[in-house]
């Protein structure tokens, strides 16, 4: 696509780039001493309309899904805008929503959740919305919920899962399939793109996806102890900084300072401070450097897939953030510790 | 005509134990559109019955059981529905006793088809992956028993294979590829006894299964697998007689089965319906709307379904400006010849209640439009006979309206096609008894623009009728769509025929026939906010009344010169005719002229007539409809049963009221003598209300003190009673 035909989207990307909250309003937000008080100043933002219809009980799930309902909405109008190879991934790109949806459901049902707690989890795609909701929340077991999905992508590496599903009754390694799948097909849509709009995509959702490898290893490697060869195996082949080569060296580590050291700059020097801290934190520092990344890319070429993704990425970390804020507020968190699990820098 | 059904709004309270019998008659009269109850306003919120939600979910657990158990043991669906008794406790109480019974008989049938089905498969499987391995002459048993390698033989899916090697790469391995199946590659690996785990753990992470190899068995690939196919050949045994137990239990219980899936049908949607209903500790409100012709018989029906006891307040609709929600639903009422036009209205969308149907007129102009863009006596014959057809249901089964619409657009496009002297795309086989479209354009386009004005005159006028039917006088005078816009627009119609006559006008004319309403409309929005109570309007108020009123005013030209099309079309019919008798003239072989005058006809008929059918939608919708039609309706979906008889207007026999019915419930602690209904505002014959009910009547508007002081005229002196 040519400087003409991003002409649509990269005016409704703009439009929609000044609505995003401006540091000083994320920052009276962490620093308002209650969770009725940061509502009060979120209320004052363009998100107030969207939350109005969620504040009805108090209730921080129907704040949650307000927000993500924007987040929705913000995807579906730049895929209207698009054509073509962008119009494809950025479509599936949203499509990590369904992603989630599909492990909350899995979990629910693991866990004999009732069907209203499963749904009140979900992401509201609305008119993107391609699973059967109804027949996954009936289902009576995992395997049968697998089986609902039918002819959805999703239905394969599930299915090629579910021995292991049943016989260790762990849902780990489904999800681990379902996540391995669906972003190896969200590659695939990003090697269809063509001339700079491919440079653009690899430098933003590389990044994403390098970030997405060194926490998967952090946690394969700190929490759940795998061999290097199933970390290997439980990663992605794609990214822009982080490679095989990489990820072969952090999986033979032998510790966390090994591991650190075997990563690339710049996140070598991201973790290197953050050693003894959680892997929420660590994860934060990351993709707080994403935030950054997205800013410098919009602040280039604007004709090209790179700048709508990087877009949607800053939208995203802002939903995220102002999940974070709400729920640190009700928490009664102290501000201090809220901003260090912010996506985007204050 | 032109006017939806009148409805009424019905507000019935009544004892919690007769509620299945009021819902039985609602559902089988099937005349009422519940609202919910937290539709009714802030004064019901309080009233909500949260339990019947989980009444709905049971039951939907049940019909889902149902149909679980006549799919699994192969029996249909019910052989035509019928509307069981409403008990939904009576009836759920006789599922939970009757299913588990069935449901495990079935399920040890499905389970040993199950285990038979996995066996078969683990066999195929097993078969499928020998045939592979045929070419291999070394015995299985020798694989297990390697004294210094492992092995293990595994299906890879084919995307994880390279990155299976990728992890194996600090291992001393061989993975080597022996065939391919599906998506999956079988792969043997080996590496040494010491790394068989960490193999195994690799090999498990590439989502790797174990090759489904019977390794119990002894001999060459080629020799095991004659074995499984032995044990395949018992399986299948096995499953048909497993299949013959089926069919005797699915004798058995299909009876009883087809039953409990009527009863639990209509108790799921009776329960459904519930959860829309009002509850107070010993009554349940029930708040809908329903056609004003059909109360009376279902007061009655209700009475005589409750021995007396329900409360039933009835209104007409309340008045278009009282702009209290919930409104009233649309039930569209027409004249049977103007009905299959109701879907071109509704696909654009539902009429509000309040507001002129414009049905008949949108059939008719549509009509009209496009037997003038496809005037010709052979096509239009064609159109009415494929019309007809669909009339009579011999092709595509449902389409009997759309059949109506072609057949009217048909015998239209013959008048016109007679009036052109047009017959197959063919001039002078008859005489034209107007004029032929291609002789004179120029009156075409004329006589088309006036049909324009004419027809934009219609939609101003409807928008006024709406508006005074509304009581918007301030819009019926000065709106843009109002008195005000019609005057521009026919000032502006009357310049533009002036100057084109020659005959120009005066400055002052022209400030009066088109710059003095310009004038009004722009100052029309801000100062009809201000008439209404709105805020002082600033100066961005009256830039923007500018803008929307030049808008207006291109917008009415638009409209006018848009149906120009009517003669374009027409003329471009005539000139394709043309093209089509040129095209036969020039083929030489014989009949080659008649096969392309057949081919050119029937590519006309169905592309052009494709063409110009959305040509006269597009007409109706964009040039009529926008100028007066909201279509902001909620359409009529009334409560029926599965299996009631659709068309209240004949509602099905309702059963006699139970045996005792009456006699053995406990009197109410306030008398309550028959059917009370709002009398002074519905004068329902038959209902009188009661002297309480007369107390409490409310005024105009939604009663929420009636249905309150009557729910409390019910309340208790003792524990509540389940519905039921």
């Amino acid at each position: 696509m040519g400087a003409s035909q991003y002409a649509r989207p990269n005016a409704a990307m703009r439009a929609m780039l000044g609505a995003l909250l401006a540091p000083q309003e994320k920052r009276a937000l962490v620093a308002a001493p209650s969770l009725e008080d940061a509502m009060r100043r979120l209320r004052a933002t363009p998100y107030g309309r969207d939350l109005a219809v969620a504040e009805a009980g108090g209730e921080l799930l129907p704040l949650e899904k307000a927000l993500q309902r924007t987040l929705v909405g913000t995807y579906g109008r730049l895929i209207r805008t698009l054509e073509g190879a962008p119009r494809d991934l950025v479509e599936e790109l949203l499509r990590h929503f369904e992603v989630d949806d599909i492990k909350a459901i899995l979990r629910g049902l693991a866990t004999g959740a009732p069907a209203a707690k499963i749904r009140a989890l979900l992401v509201p795609l609305g008119r993107w919305e391609r699973l059967p909701l109804e027949r996954l929340l009936a289902a009576p077991s995992v395997a049968e919920a697998v089986r609902a999905l039918g002819r959805l992508p999703y239905a394969r590496p599930l299915g090629e899962a579910l021995p292991r599903y049943e016989a260790e009754r762990s849902l780990f390694p489904l999800e681990v399939a379902l996540d391995l799948d669906y972003f190896r097909r969200l590659w695939a849509r990003l090697e269809a793109l063509s001339g700079g709009d491919r440079v653009g995509a690899v430098r933003i959702l590389g990044a994403r996806y390098d970030v997405l490898n060194v926490t998967w290893l952090l946690r394969y490697k700190l929490t759940y102890r795998l061999s290097a060869q199933e970390i290997f195996n439980y990663t992605l082949p794609h990214g822009y900084r982080v490679d095989d080569g990489v990820i072969r060296r952090a999986t033979t580590a032998g510790d966390l300072a090994g591991l650190i050291a075997a990563l690339p700059q710049p996140y070598r020097g991201l973790l290197a401070p953050l050693e003894g801290a959680s892997l929420a934190h660590m994860e934060a520092a990351l993709c707080r450097y994403l935030w950054h990344d997205a800013r410098a890319l919009l602040a280039g070429y604007p004709f090209q897939a790179g700048a709508i993704l990087a877009y949607l990425h800053l939208k995203e970390a802002e939903v995220h953030d102002l999940v974070a804020i709400l729920a640190g507020k009700r928490s009664g968190r102290p501000a201090a510790e809220i901003e260090a699990l912010l996506w985007s820098e204050l | 005509m032109c006017s939806p059904t009148p409805m009424a709004r019905l507000f019935l309270v009544t004892l919690d134990h007769d509620l299945p019998r009021a819902t039985e008659v609602l559902g089988r009269v099937g005349a009422v559109h519940l609202l919910s109850v937290d539709e009714l306003g802030p004064w019901a919120h309080g009233l909500a019955w949260e339990q019947a939600a989980g009444l709905a979910v049971q039951y939907d657990g049940y019909r889902q059981r149902i149909e679980g158990l006549l799919r699994g043991l192969a029996i249909g669906p019910p052989p035509g529905a019928a509307v069981a008794a409403v008990a939904p406790l009576t009836v759920a109480a006789r599922v939970e006793r009757r299913l588990p019974p069935i449901e495990a008989e079935a399920q040890r049938v499905a389970a040993a088809e199950r285990q038979l089905q996995e066996e078969g498969k683990r066999l195929a499987l097993a078969a499928e992956q020998l045939q592979l391995l045929a070419q291999l002459r070394v015995d299985l048993a020798e694989l297990r028993r390697l004294e210094f390698l492992h092995c293990a033989a595994a299906l890879v899916p084919q995307r994880n294979l390279e990155r299976l090697r990728g992890s194996l790469a600090g291992l001393p391995n061989a993975l080597i590829p022996l065939a391919r199946r599906e998506k999956h590659v079988l792969v043997l690996a080996f590496t040494t006894r010491e790394q068989g785990a960490a193999l195994e753990r690799a090999l498990q992470s590439a989502y790797a299964q174990p090759a489904r190899i019977p390794l119990d068995l002894a001999g060459t690939p080629a020799e095991v697998l004659r074995q499984v196919q032995a044990q395949q050949a018992q399986v299948l045994q096995q499953e048909a007689a497993l299949q013959r137990t089926r069919g005797a239990l699915a004798a058995q219980h299909r009876d009883e089965l087809w039953q409990l899936a009527q009863e639990v049908a209509t108790n799921a949607a009776a329960v459904a319906a519930w959860q829309r209903f009002g509850r107070t500790e010993r009554t349940r409100l029930i708040a809908g709307w329903a056609p004003a012709a059909v109360v009376p018989g279902l007061a009655a029906r209700l009475e005589q379904a409750v021995a007396g006891r329900p409360a039933l307040d009835v209104a007409a609709a309340p008045a278009p400006q009282v702009a209290q929600a919930p409104r009233p639903p649309t039930r569209l009422r027409n004249p049977p010849p103007a009905r299959p036009f109701e879907a071109l209205v509704t696909t654009y969308g539902i009429p509000s209640y309040d507001e002129i149907d414009p049905t008949p007129l949108a059939g008719f102009l549509f009509v009209l439009m496009f037997g003038v863009m496809f005037g010709d006596v052979g096509q239009g014959a064609v159109i009415a006979a494929a019309g007809w057809l669909l009339t009579r249901e011999i092709a595509l089964k449902g389409s009997r309206a759309f059949g109506w619409v072609l057949l009217a657009a048909g015998i239209s496009a013959i008048v016109f096609g007679a009036l052109y002297g047009t017959v197959f795309l063919t001039e002078g086989l008859i005489p034209a008894l107007w004029f032929r479209p291609l002789d004179n354009p120029t009156y075409f386009i004329q006589v088309a623009v006036i049909f324009g004005v004419a027809v934009v005159s219609l939609a101003l006028a409807l928008n006024m009728a709406n508006a005074l039917r509304n009581g918007d006088r301030l819009g019926f005078l000065l709106s843009r769509q109002g008195l005000v816009g019609l005057w521009f627009y026919w000032g502006a119609v009357y310049a533009a025929y002036a100057a084109l006559a020659g005959r120009g006008l005066g400055t002052l004319a022209l400030l009066a026939l088109i710059g003095l309403p310009l004038l009004v409309m722009a100052c029309i929005t801000p100062l009809q906010d201000l008439f209404r109570g709105g805020a002082r309007p600033g100066p961005q108020a009256f830039v923007q009344s500018v803008v929307e009123t030049f808008d207006t005013a291109v917008r009415y030209v638009s409209n006018t010169v848009s149906f120009i099309r009517l003669a374009a079309f027409a003329i471009a019919h005539a000139g394709i005719g043309i093209m089509v008798l040129i095209l036969a003239g020039l083929v030489r072989v014989p009949g080659g002229g008649a096969a392309v005058l057949v081919l050119g006809n029937a590519f006309v008929i169905g592309l052009e007539g494709l063409v110009i059918f959305i040509q006269a939608l597009r007409l109706d919708y964009y040039e009529f409809f926008t100028r007066f039609f909201r279509a902001s309706g909620i359409p009529f979906r009334p409560f029926v049963l599965p299996g009631a008889r659709r068309g209240f207007e004949r509602p099905a026999p309702l059963p006699g009221p139970p045996q005792g019915a009456g006699q053995r419930r406990r009197p109410l602690k306030t008398p309550c003598p028959g059917l009370r209904a709002g009398r002074a505002r519905s004068e329902t014959p038959g209902c009188r209300p009661g002297p309480q009910a007369q107390a409490a009547l409310p005024g105009p508007g939604f009663p929420e003190p009636w249905v309150l002081a009557m729910a409390a005229q019910y309340e208790p002196d003792r524990p509540r009673r389940h519905p039921q």
